[in-house]
């Protein structure tokens, strides 16, 4: 054993390391306890577990079907309608690696941003592309560079798709029962492991991004979010 | 120590269902290890105390998506390195690292072991110096590898980068160390 890697075993004890103050743990307690309401709680139980239960198949009305499927067309997205989601789709969220914002943007070709008005995320993924974010409520917004590869939105009955005007363009409003998402990427592999949030979707583009926005506000709310996008420094 | 890993999977389980005195246990198991990753990225023990205790906040409401059976200290590490690199992000200044005052007590207690005896500390101050000195990619894994000890596993895991990567970059890192300090004197 030569000097430095002498020097380097005994560094770990000789660092000026913190130690945890004796209320560190009783705090985080009292934390979880104020902050994470009960209703939170059970709001977070209820979506963990509806993410888990996808569902049947689809009843929309031909008319809004074919204005669905042209719009996703032209936004590089396909909508398939079928008759049954794959039961063992969306178990759980996993959006990625748990990941900095600047992590995220410097792993993605397109501009990332986040809503100024939801703050900076609580929580940021990364995954194959996919650049996630997660807000108390819980607020999902999802983000990839608009490509050559497509998705396909699996709808519920109870349903209702809308078009809606955004500042800058337009934009897709999901609202009902719970829907899953899967996409197709780059090499046509079906990516099932990405079903989302349950709850109300609001799908726009801009700058060559998708967004998809999941959220249990109404529409309103969903609009002012996208609308207040900005881009991380 | 045995059957500790079982006692942690059900600590875990616990807290997922709601038990916050469970999830007090996995806090206190894991305190002292947490806050150590926060402060190789804050350097500010304070802030390090802060950054901990948020950690362990947001790693609570995350919990469902921990896949279990998947190792927990890694998992709960790398929360506490992101929150730690979100907080630094506007933070334009950064204190080094220190090696304690010599007055302070080895740690535990315990005897010194002959490495240490024949180490100075102004060998110790150098090396630590010439680490911090280093880019961020050498800097992140040889603190991690060195001054944690974490497993080259481990390390890969909560910086979040592939084994092989940590593997080189903790070869060409310490041959650049070598190379600061000198042959002849490390």
């Amino acid at each position: 054993m030569n000097r430095l890697e002498r020097t380097l075993a005994a560094l770990p004890d000789a660092v000026d390391w913190p130690k945890p103050s004796e209320h560190l743990a009783t705090r985080v307690v009292s934390r979880i306890e104020s902050e994470m309401r009960p209703r939170d709680v059970r709001l977070r139980r209820w979506v963990w577990a509806a993410v888990g239960t996808l569902v049947i198949l689809v009843a929309l009305i031909p008319g809004t079907r074919q204005a669905v499927a042209n719009l996703f067309q032209e936004a590089g997205v396909r909508i398939g309608f079928i008759q049954q989601t794959p039961s063992d789709l969306g178990r759980d969220l996993q959006l990625g690696d748990p990941v900095t914002l600047s992590e995220a943007a410097s792993r993605v070709e397109f501009e990332v941003g986040y809503p100024e008005l939801l703050g900076p995320p609580e929580e940021t993924y990364f995954e194959a592309g996919l650049v996630s974010m997660l807000w108390e409520g819980p607020i999902l917004l999802t983000q990839r560079a608009i490509s050559t590869s497509f998705g396909e939105k699996l709808i519920a009955p109870d349903t209702s798709v809308t078009d809606v005007q955004l500042a800058g363009g337009t934009a897709l409003w999901i609202e009902g029962a719970e829907h899953s998402f899967t996409y197709l990427d780059e090499q046509g592999n079906r990516i099932e492991a990405s079903a989302r949030l349950a709850g109300n979707t609001l799908l726009w583009q801009r700058g060559g991004v998708d967004h998809r926005l999941e959220l249990a506000d109404g529409l309103d709310r969903a609009v002012a979010i996208a609308e207040s996008m900005n881009g991380v420094e | 120590m045995e059957g500790r890993p079982l006692q942690e999977v059900d600590l875990i389980e616990r807290s997922r269902n709601g038990d916050v005195v469970a999830f007090e246990q996995l806090v206190r198991a894991h305190q002292d290890v947490a806050i150590r990753v926060a402060h190789l990225v804050v350097r500010d023990h304070a802030e390090a105390e802060d950054v901990t205790q948020e950690s362990f906040v947001k790693a609570y409401a995350a919990l469902s998506g921990f896949r279990a059976g998947s190792p927990f200290r890694p998992w709960l590490l790398k929360i506490v390195r992101n929150e730690a690199l979100n907080r630094v992000r506007s933070a334009k200044r950064r204190h080094q690292l220190a090696i304690r005052e010599a007055s302070d007590p080895v740690s535990g207690g315990a005897a010194p072991s002959p490495e240490t005896l024949v180490v100075t500390r102004s060998d110790q101050a150098t090396v630590l110096a010439a680490i911090d000195a280093l880019p961020e990619r050498y800097r992140a894994v040889l603190t991690h590898r060195f001054l944690l000890e974490f497993s080259e596993r481990e390390t890969a895991l909560v910086l979040g980068i592939p084994l092989g990567t940590v593997k080189s970059r903790t070869s060409r890192g310490l041959e650049r160390l070598r190379h600061i300090l000198g042959e002849d004197q490390m």
